[in-house]
């Protein structure tokens, strides 16, 4: 242990310092490597503290173990656990010559040296691990060459590291690849940021995917040096990757086309895959479905059930089910399948589901299901045997009726034949033979009659009615319908044995008869031959008591044999002795029956005398008796009759089905192979033949007779002969019914059976029938043509949101529903359909009601044809004659249709409007009946024009003139039109256009044209006038000047002459500046519209005019008369009214040599009145009217131009007042202004 | 000699005495305010020259020529039409083309060459 000194100084050391003992002890360590975290004194083995990584064992190369075997000095360089470099220098110290410790100082090694070292360590490291790397590992510098590279990237290249280094991308790869590859590269240079890409690249002569990573390395100073490279071989991975793509697109594409619709549910019922079908299903597109849950798309109820299903799934279960849903309010049947989906280990991750629509399916097979039950009804209910036969007869149809007169049932015949079963023995083989016949085509028999063994054994007899099905000319099948005539049969019997004991009775007409009351024995009636063989009285029989009669006391002799006879209803002594009244022995066969007559029980007792035998006469009326109330009620015709034909009776329904009684047939009149058609009985000839030669032959045949009232009746007949004991023909017997009826029956069904099937198939017209839920239950071969498919029976179950007409089936089925429901039928209309093709064409519709037999509506017929030619004809006639209407109606003339007489037929509304007639007015009247609405002129030009025009002559436009309800006379031009039908004219078209306005501004036109040609003479007269009247005044004061001049000339100028000369002068002057002011103050006022107005005192206006023309009136000689009140103030200007009364007072002063002037100024109401007056020439009524036009002067040779009075009117009209005139020639002129005080 | 008679158609007053202070001294001058006057003074006196202004009051100037010259005996009378507008001498030209058209205004001296020159 150092000092406490030592140990001070130690501490302080930068160094580690350890003090080991020889067991390897740390004794010590100072503070360096205390604060290193080497608090380890006095740990044994713990002495590598630093450099060595073990703890518990001391370690190879240890230097203090060194140091305390050598004794010396050792110094190691060691990498201490931090991963730096330290430099060890292990110290002995020794004591007594041994080293009893060491001391160990431990310092990092000098910095650069320790880097380069581990920098040099890194590398190899990295070399190996860059030499063993599966990725191709390289570096490329800034030029794009390689500088390094791994085995597997020289490899890669199929070459030798060596041979690869240093070169460029362009010599080792192809050039695009190459420069591909450098730019990539070159962008990590330029960037300084790592890059990847996937790339297919060849390796190894292999396609490979490649995951390539650039990335930049860097100097010290962070320059980019170099690039590198590492390159992932991804072909397996990416092959694995592309082959999971492709099969899950090949099952993408397999669920989107199968049509049944398709799903899958994850665990948690959520939609993974739905295909189109099921989207289509559900009605939302597949994005809207998928990651939902059947909760988030159906309604509650539907969600639970699938919800249910869902998650029996789930629980493994397997779903196979048909389930009603409503989808948009339509039942829908759907079929679905649904499985647990599970992975490879069968665990459950989800469901598969296929929904199929079989709402179709269903609906057909229901329909066909509710006809199959239909038709089994009636087969079922039906009373008459129906059987069904197919090949070798075996028994395909066999109904209830022929079960129950068979006594088998159905399932017992089923496939077995037929004739085996039900023929009798005997006559089998025959059968058989007739089979044959039947199967191969060349025997039919529609009625046939034979006998059957029922299960029990009994024989019956059928009747049948036979249909044959074939099919391509081939038998396929006969149907049957059969009726048990047993009984009738035997009531033929019957009446055949009960006829040949009349007939015994008949032939030993000897018997006698005893009838015996059954209840009291007594004898009630005896035929006269019992009185004949027994020589009693008939009194003496009657009343009595049988065995009271001694004859028959042995016989029955006491009521004991009596009452025996009455049970046994039946007594037969072969042969008894009995002795007459006369005591005479007889033998007799004596029969005794019992039977009911009017319902009470007789005896009858016939003795017939056996020596003799005769049939009593009595007894055989008797019994003919009997016999005929049965045959009574025998509709038919019974018959016996002689190999011949000659009848031995005829008896039954003779008359009614005749007409003939059964005497006339006896007497052969007529025969009964005389009333049978000529026809019908060559037919039956043979079945004669045979009947005449053929011993036992028997037959059925059917023909027609002519009956007495020659009607024909059908007749069915069953004929046989019979043979005596010897085997010779003896007689012919049969019956003959009246099978009229029912053969009419047949035929009519047969024939409107047939009548029906051909008329459905081949009318133009389309037939369809739909039951109550309007789905098709049938349809004609045209119908399904149009519904586009290819058989009637595609249709059957189907409504019309099937068909190509979807659009209309609304309004389909609501007429459908209205006849079905109020049973009326909806006949005759039209309507639209849209063809399968999109076409729309429009139909002719009626549909019926269609009951069952009770008269319970089932359903609706619907027959309707194609009428879209007609009507789009109908409506292009319609639509033209729309546009035509319209043009004539709409035209701003009068329109008329004259028909080829002259009538006119129709007129446009224009008629009324501008003429004020309406149509009812005109239509129907000829052209020369228009005479109250056209001048006689006008129709004489429309009636030759019309003419002309009806045989086809055109003519030009003209004009007439028509009388317009008001009155007034209007002008017309008329242009006309032939109408034409083909080639023929069939009337005129008349376009009246009014020009009344066009002919009258036409002569407006004309008239102010005249008045412009006047004016224009008028303007040149005016100018002329204007040039005199201002050259006048010039000329003479030019000429005075010129006079005035000589006679200053003179030398002793006279000066009055002198002066006249000025004055002259003077006054020209004047006339000339008055005539120029005036014409200026016209052309100022005819420019004017307003005038500047004021108050003026129109007394000191007129003052100062008539101071001014004072000289005037008084040099003229003329008296002034004023009338004029004071103070009339007006509102005006003041220069326009002073000229304004100047220019008439002038105007009377220079037309006026005589009298007087006569001014007025008063007020009258609201207005100013100024009159002038005179007493002069006056105007003439013609000057009159153009008084005050400008230039016009009343006296052309008066001076001034004579625009005075066109000022003066100018003046008063922009004053808004009136000036008049009145005037009478030589009289004298009165003007009369009226002025408007306030202006 | 005896002076040669002028007739003067003029209504004008001052157009009168202008006529009067040109040619009195030299021509017997008798004057008609109107045509009618004229015509009667035409009648009765032997009128060597009419001097006509062509406005007139009771008839144009034209008229009253055309009417006059188709009268043979004054057929030949002569004629100065007194005019302001020339263009109606050539009107006048055509009732008598020796008839003399004068336009307005006129001095003494050119009138009475006119004259002069026609008697």
């Amino acid at each position: 242990m150092p000092d406490q000194k030592f140990r001070e100084i130690l501490d302080r050391l930068p160094e580690g310092v350890s003090v080991i003992d020889k067991d390897m002890r740390i004794l010590w360590v100072n503070k360096a490597l205390r604060d290193k975290g080497f608090d380890i004194e006095g740990c044994k083995g713990r002495h590598c503290h630093i450099v060595y990584k073990q703890n518990n064992e001391v370690c190879k190369g240890c230097p203090a173990v060194e140091v305390f075997r050598t004794g010396k000095e050792v110094r190691v360089t060691e990498k201490g656990a931090d991963g730096k470099e330290y430099e060890v220098t292990a110290l002995p110290v020794k004591e007594s010559g041994e080293v009893a410790r060491v001391i160990e100082i431990v310092r990092e090694s000098q910095k650069e040296d320790i880097e380069e070292r581990a920098a040099r360590l890194s590398n190899v490291k990295c070399q190996s691990f860059i030499e063993n790397a599966e990725d191709i590992i390289f570096m490329m510098n800034k030029e794009c060459r390689v500088v390094s590279l791994n085995q597997k990237a020289a490899h890669s290249l199929g070459r030798n590291a060596e041979e690869i280094m240093g070169k460029t991308m362009h010599e080792l790869f192809p050039p695009k690849i190459a420069e591909r590859q450098c730019a990539n590269v070159l962008k990590v240079f330029r960037t300084g940021e790592s890059s990847s890409y996937i790339r297919v690249s060849e390796m190894c002569r292999k396609v490979a995917w490649l995951n390539t990573s650039l990335n930049p390395v860097k100097d010290i100073h962070g320059n980019i040096e170099a690039v590198l490279g590492i390159s992932r071989d991804i072909t397996e991975q990416k092959r694995a990757e592309e082959s999971l793509k492709e099969s899950e697109e090949k099952l993408r594409i397999a669920t989107e086309n199968i049509t049944e619709a398709f799903f899958a549910k994850d665990i948690n019922r959520k939609y993974m895959i739905i295909n189109t079908a099921a989207a289509r299903m559900v009605g939302l597109p597949a994005a809207k479905i998928i990651g939902k849950t059947a909760e988030q798309i159906f309604s509650k109820k539907d969600a639970k059930t699938i919800r249910k299903v869902d998650e029996m799934n789930l629980s493994g279960q397997k779903i196979d089910r048909v389930e009603t849903v409503f989808f948009r309010g339509q039942e829908r049947f759907l079929h679905t399948i649904q499985n647990p989906l599970k992975d490879r280990d069968g665990k459950i991750i989800g469901i598969v589901g296929t929904v199929t629509d079989i709402t179709e399916e269903r609906k057909a097979e229901q329909a066909l299901m509710a006809e199959k039950q239909w038709s089994e009804t009636l087969l079922q209910s039906a009373p008459s045997i129906m059987i069904c036969l197919g090949e070798k007869s075996k028994i395909l149809l066999f109904n209830k009726a022929a079960e129950k007169i068979t006594g088998y049932n159905a399932e017992d015949v089923m496939g077995k034949s037929w004739i085996d079963l039900f023929i009798p023995k005997k006559q089998r083989k025959e059968l058989y033979g007739v089979w044959e016949k039947i199967v191969k085509g060349k025997l039919t028999l529609h009625n046939y009659e034979n006998p059957i063994i029922t299960k029990k054994g009994e024989e019956k007899l059928i009747y049948w009615n036979n249909t044959f099905l074939s099919q391509n000319h081939k038998f396929r099948m006969v149907f049957s319908i059969g009726q048990d005539v047993t009984e009738k049969r035997w009531a033929e019997k019957a009446l055949k044995a009960s006829e040949n004991r009349y007939r015994r009775l008949f032939e030993s007409a000897k018997d006698a008869i005893l009838i015996v009351d059954v209840d009291s024995g007594q004898i009630v009636d005896a035929n006269p031959f019992v009185q004949d063989l027994l020589g009693y009285s008939h009194k003496e029989f009657l009343g009595k008591k049988l065995w009271e009669i001694g004859f028959l006391k042995d016989i029955v002799a006491n009521k004991k044999n009596f009452r025996e006879l009455q049970k046994k209803k039946y007594i037969h002594y072969e042969d008894l002795p009995l002795e007459t009244k006369s005591g005479k022995e007889i033998h007799v066969e004596f029969v005794s029956n019992v039977y009911p007559i009017n319902g009470k029980s007789v005896i009858q007792c016939n003795i017939r005398d056996i020596t003799e035998r005769h049939a009593a006469e009595k007894a055989l009326m008797q019994s003919e008796q009997k016999y005929r109330s049965f045959v009574e009620n025998f509709q038919g015709i019974a018959y016996n009759a002689y190999t011949n034909g000659i009848p031995i009776f005829f008896h039954g329904a003779v008359k009614r089905i005749t007409g003939y009684t059964e005497k006339d047939f006896k007497k052969g009149k007529p025969r009964w192979d005389q009333i049978i058609l000529k026809e019908d009985f060559k037919k039956i000839q043979k079945s004669w033949k045979d009947l005449a030669t053929k011993p036992d032959y028997s037959t059925s045949r059917e023909y027609r007779i002519l009956t007495k009232d020659k009607k024909i009746r059908w007749i069915h007949e069953l004929i046989r002969n019979t043979c005596d004991e010897s085997g010779k023909l003896k007689l012919l017997q049969g019956t003959l019914y009246d099978i009229t009826d029912q053969k009419r029956a047949d035929e009519k069904i047969k024939e409107s059976r047939n009548m029906l099937r051909l008329v459905f198939d081949t009318i133009p017209v389309r037939v369809f029938w739909k039951d109550r839920n309007l789905n098709y239950l049938g349809c004609n071969k045209l119908f399904a043509k149009d519904a586009g498919v290819k058989e009637p029976k595609d249709l059957i179950g189907k409504d019309d949101y099937q068909m190509g007409w979807k659009e209309q089936a609304d309004i389909y089925r609501a007429d459908d529903r209205a006849v079905i429901s109020t049973g009326k039928e909806k006949l005759n209309y039209e309507e639209p359909q849209t063809t399968p093709s999109g076409e729309k064409i429009w139909l002719r519709t009626s549909k019926r009601p269609l009951k069952d037999p009770k008269g319970d509506i089932i359903g609706m017929l619907g027959v309707y044809e194609d009428i879209t030619e007609k009507k789009k004809a109908e409506q292009a006639l319609k639509e033209s004659e729309e546009r035509y209407r319209n043009i004539f109606s709409s035209a701003n003339d009068i329109i008329f249709l004259i028909n080829k007489k002259g009538v006119i037929i129709d007129a446009n509304k224009r008629l009324k409007e501008i003429a004020g007639y309406s149509r009812e007015e005109i239509l129907g009247k000829s052209i020369s009946q228009l005479r109250k609405i056209m001048p006689l002129s006008s129709i004489a030009t429309l009636l030759k024009n019309f003419m002309k025009r009806i045989v086809g002559i055109d003519m030009p436009p003209y004009e007439v003139q028509l009388r317009t309800k008001s009155g007034e006379l209007r002008d017309f031009e008329i242009n006309a039109v032939a109408l034409r039908s083909g080639k023929n004219i069939t009337g005129d078209l008349a376009i009246l256009r009014d020009t009344t306005e066009r002919n009258r501004s036409r002569i407006d036109l004309q008239k102010a044209y005249e008045s412009l040609k006047e004016v224009d003479k008028l303007k040149s007269s005016i100018i002329r006038d204007t040039t005199h009247e201002f050259k006048n005044p010039i000329s003479k004061i030019k000429m005075i000047s010129s006079l005035m001049n000589e006679e200053l000339a003179k030398t002793k100028p006279d000066k009055k002459r002198v002066s006249y000369y000025l004055d002259i002068i003077r006054i020209n002057s004047d006339r000339f500046l008055k005539e120029i002011t005036n014409v200026l103050q016209l052309s100022r006022l005819q420019s004017m519209e307003h005038l500047e107005k004021e108050k003026i005192d129109i007394c000191s206006i007129g003052h100062s005019v008539l101071d001014e023309l004072n000289l005037d009136i008084k040099s003229k000689g003329l008296k002034l008369r004023l009338n004029v009140s004071k103070r009339n103030y007006l509102i005006g200007n003041k220069e326009f009214i002073r000229s304004l009364i100047r220019n008439l007072v002038e105007n009377a002063i220079k037309f006026t040599d005589k009298g007087y002037i006569d001014i007025t100024c008063k007020t009258a109401g609201k207005d100013l009145i100024i009159s002038v007056a005179d007493t002069g020439k006056g105007i003439s009524k013609k000057n009159i009217s153009t008084l005050f036009q400008p230039f016009t002067q009343a006296d052309p040779s008066m001076s001034g131009v004579g625009i005075g009075l066109s000022i003066c009117k100018k003046i008063v009209e922009l004053h808004n007042g009136k000036i008049d005139v009145e005037s009478k020639l030589g009289k004298g002129t009165k003007f009369t202004v009226t002025l408007p005080i306030k202006g | 000699m005896k002076k040669k008679t002028i007739l003067v158609v003029e209504d004008d007053p001052e157009m009168q005495s202008i006529y009067k202070e040109m040619l009195e001294s030299d021509y017997d001058l008798i004057i008609a305010d109107n045509s009618r006057k004229a015509r009667s003074l035409l009648e009765a006196n032997k009128v060597d020259l009419m001097i006509l202004d062509i406005i007139l009051p009771d008839e144009t100037g034209d008229s009253f020529l055309a009417h006059l010259k188709k009268m043979p005996r004054f057929e030949n009378l002569q004629v100065l039409a007194i005019t302001v507008l020339g263009d109606l001498t050539y009107e006048l030209c055509k009732i008598d083309p020796k008839i003399i058209g004068v336009a307005k205004p006129f001095d003494r001296k050119k009138l009475l060459k006119i004259i002069k020159e026609v008697i």
